[in-house]
């Protein structure tokens, strides 16, 4: 779906255009990605989900998931448009967790949470995860500069104040860093991409003070 | 015409570009703080980018995140709305240098015009008639007290980078002048950023009148009749009126060329509205030019049948007016009341709440502009208007019963949640109000202090709030100088 090309977007006076999750500025991104949450956080910005105020509800607790699913960030993320259906699958760890938890029904939406194979190991009920998101708009990156080795990794281990990105904001480079130390789980958005205020960037498990974890 | 028009702004006025982009197919952004990510505007856009957390500074004051925004979303024009960014300059510019069309005036207009004693100047330059006062920035009490000397008082003190009714004092003895001028500058600084004042004769029992204009890019201009603010309290208008009621119509036609030749001297483009105040024997005067929408611009468009809005996005998409003067007819009497999430009877004081009842009045010729519903939060962080109430009918008399019908109508509840809407009907069952013999002192006059009151100034109505008060409004804790509705 093109952002570009207003007129594409718009039905006058028929049926209005059927949510999709792709991002207005980024026609590549599909409505499934393996990458994950924060690819489905522009359903919140995303083109004509803004007449879907369910699938935005929707969007607002998938991107919320990062941070309260103490069974890890979702392993996949599945939107389709029309009839509005949200797939969201985590690794659930077995007891005392129990089954996934499940996004309330709202409006023609549902969701199923479904579980998969193989498990991880099990992780503290309580352990929640540090999500560093977007201070403002602009256009995240993973490098210093293109071409060069990204800040962090998946598995990488970050101490408090370490950048783990930069923002792009009207020319001006912000580096973006995690406020405790941490080891990386994953790098929620996409490269080089633009992102909202708020929106999720890098999810870290928080590291526990007597170095395990 | 345009493609994409981000709206920079929120709250009902953001719904009210929204809806005008939908009906000129024109595709819309809606631009959002946490606090309105479940607004009318962001669910009605067709798309909407979160720009920052609810403080305006980070969010709708927030230059580059809605640079950004323009560019994340594709979009090829913003619409400032009121307030905020609306009369920026900078973000004027900044808009330009990015190749985003600004909605409004060209910069160095913004910048003229927003600088009030400037702009007074300017249209001084033009013709128009103008308060006896100062031509520039006072440069110190001394000169303040010359001045006011020269021209009489009472007097009243304006900030350069204020305007809408903010950051002014009404100065009736010589003795208060210099305090005046002192309080009334570091008020100005704390909330434009810019201490400068300028100073004018102040009319007693004048009433506000002020003719919208639409201005094209090649020189075409037409005047869309005038409105009446005259109701206001503490210089914030409560209800507005279009045509001015008992004006004679050959003040009106010289008002209203007047706001032509001041458009056409500094080569305004955009909607635009020339404010006057008018002495009881019918002598206008200009007091300031709002480079913007205004909040009231409904009575206009239910007089007189044009879309302001619809007209802004033509302009701005480089057509010439669609609007002859000719074809414009200024038909029946149109009323706004503006109801705002406020305590009457606790001096005002803004009372943000979830509101769990809102059912606002229908009914023929009546127009509900608002962002609220039921389940909706009014924060405190924004300005407090909640609604605004527009009723039209053939004649004034019909109108005003037709507005209170509808106030009475409208049901809004929620914990901790007031409104103004008591203190609206009562003002409109005023025996002045329906004979439309008021003036800028009537509010103040209903509202004229009781023996108990903490704040124990002369002409309390026409000053600042008082520091110490509960009731600080939200929209003068930012010192950006575009801010809330102002209008």
């Amino acid at each position: 779906m093109s952002s570009a090309n207003g007129s594409a977007d718009r039905h006058r006076g028929g049926t209005p255009p059927h949510p999709n999750a792709a991002r207005p500025a980024d026609p590549s991104a599909t409505a499934t990605d393996d990458r994950a949450p924060a690819t489905a956080g522009p359903v919140v910005g995303t083109e004509s989900s803004r007449r879907d105020a369910d699938a935005r509800q929707c969007g607002h607790m998938v991107d919320e998931m990062p941070a309260r699913s103490a069974t890890g960030p979702p392993r996949r993320i599945h939107l389709e448009t029309g009839g509005t259906v949200v797939d969201i699958e985590w690794d659930v760890a077995p007891a005392p967790q129990g089954p996934a938890p499940a996004v309330p029904e709202a409006g023609g939406a549902h969701v199923v949470a479904e579980a998969s194979a193989p498990p991880r190991a099990p992780e503290p009920p309580d352990v929640a995860l540090m999500v560093v998101r977007a201070p403002t708009v602009g256009t995240f990156y993973h490098s210093p500069d293109p071409g060069a080795k990204a800040f962090v990794a998946v598995g990488d281990t970050v101490r408090a104040g370490q950048t783990v990105g930069i923002l792009e904001v009207m020319k001006m480079m912000t580096p973006i860093t995690a406020e405790s130390a941490g080891r990386v789980v994953d790098v929620v958005a996409p490269d080089a991409q633009p992102v909202e205020f708020d929106q999720p960037l890098i999810a870290l498990e928080p590291l526990e003070s007597n170095g395990t974890g | 015409m345009l493609s994409t028009v981000l709206v920079a702004n929120r709250g009902e006025i953001a719904l009210r570009v929204v809806r005008a982009c939908r009906e000129a197919g024109v595709r819309s952004v809606a631009v959002y703080s946490t606090a309105d990510r479940d607004s009318a505007a962001v669910r009605f856009a067709d798309a909407a980018v979160h720009i920052g957390p609810p403080a305006a500074r980070a969010s709708y004051l927030n230059i580059p995140a809605i640079i950004e925004a323009a560019r994340y979303s594709g979009a090829d024009a913003i619409h400032p709305g009121y307030g905020f960014l609306s009369e920026d300059p900078d973000f004027a510019e900044v808009c330009a240098a990015h190749g985003i069309t600004f909605i409004g005036p060209p910069p160095e207009v913004l910048q003229r015009l927003g600088d009030k004693a400037e702009a007074r100047a300017a249209m001084a330059e033009a013709g128009l008639p103008v308060l006896p006062g100062s031509m520039d920035a006072l440069s110190s009490p001394r000169e303040a007290a010359d001045i006011a000397d020269l021209v009489g008082y009472p007097v009243i003190l304006k900030a350069v980078a204020g305007g809408g009714g903010r950051g002014m004092r009404v100065v009736r003895d010589p003795e208060q002048l210099t305090l005046a001028y002192n309080e009334t500058r570091t008020h100005a600084r704390a909330v434009f950023g810019d201490e400068r004042l300028y100073l004018e004769r102040y009319l007693d029992n004048a009433r506000h009148i002020e003719v919208q204009v639409l201005c094209d890019m090649y020189g075409g201009a037409v005047h869309l009749g005038e409105r009446d603010c005259s109701v206001q309290r503490r210089h914030q208008k409560l209800i507005e009126e279009a045509p001015a009621p008992g004006l004679p119509q050959h003040v009106r036609e010289a008002m209203c060329e007047a706001a032509l030749v001041g458009a056409r001297a500094v080569g305004y483009v955009g909607a635009g509205t020339f404010e006057f105040v008018v002495s009881p024997a019918h002598e206008f005067h200009l007091m300031e030019v709002n480079c913007r929408l205004q909040v009231e611009h409904p009575v206009t468009e239910m007089t007189t049948g044009i879309d302001l809005v619809h007209q802004q996005l033509r302009i701005a998409g480089g057509e010439p007016l669609s609007v002859r003067q000719e074809d414009v007819a200024v038909r029946g009497t149109a009323i706004e009341c503006r109801v705002n999430a406020e305590d009457p009877e606790r001096d005002f004081a803004p009372t943000p709440g979830k509101l769990v009842e809102f059912t606002p009045p229908g009914g023929p010729f009546v127009r509900v502009d608002t962002h609220a519903f039921p389940g909706w939060t009014v924060s405190p962080d924004y300005d407090s208007l909640l609604a605004k109430t527009i009723a039209w009918a053939p004649d004034r008399e019909q109108a005003v019963a037709r507005i209170d019908r509808a106030l009475d109508e409208f049901r809004i509840e929620g914990p901790g949640v007031r409104t103004t809407i008591g203190f609206l009907r009562r003002t409109l069952a005023e025996p002045q109000f329906l004979a439309a013999t008021h003036t800028t002192t009537l509010v103040g006059a209903m509202t004229a202090p009781r023996e108990d009151d903490p704040c124990p100034h002369d002409d309390k109505a026409d000053q600042e709030p008082c520091p110490t008060a509960v009731s600080a409004l939200p929209q003068e804790s930012s010192p950006s100088p575009s801010w809330g509705p102002a209008s």
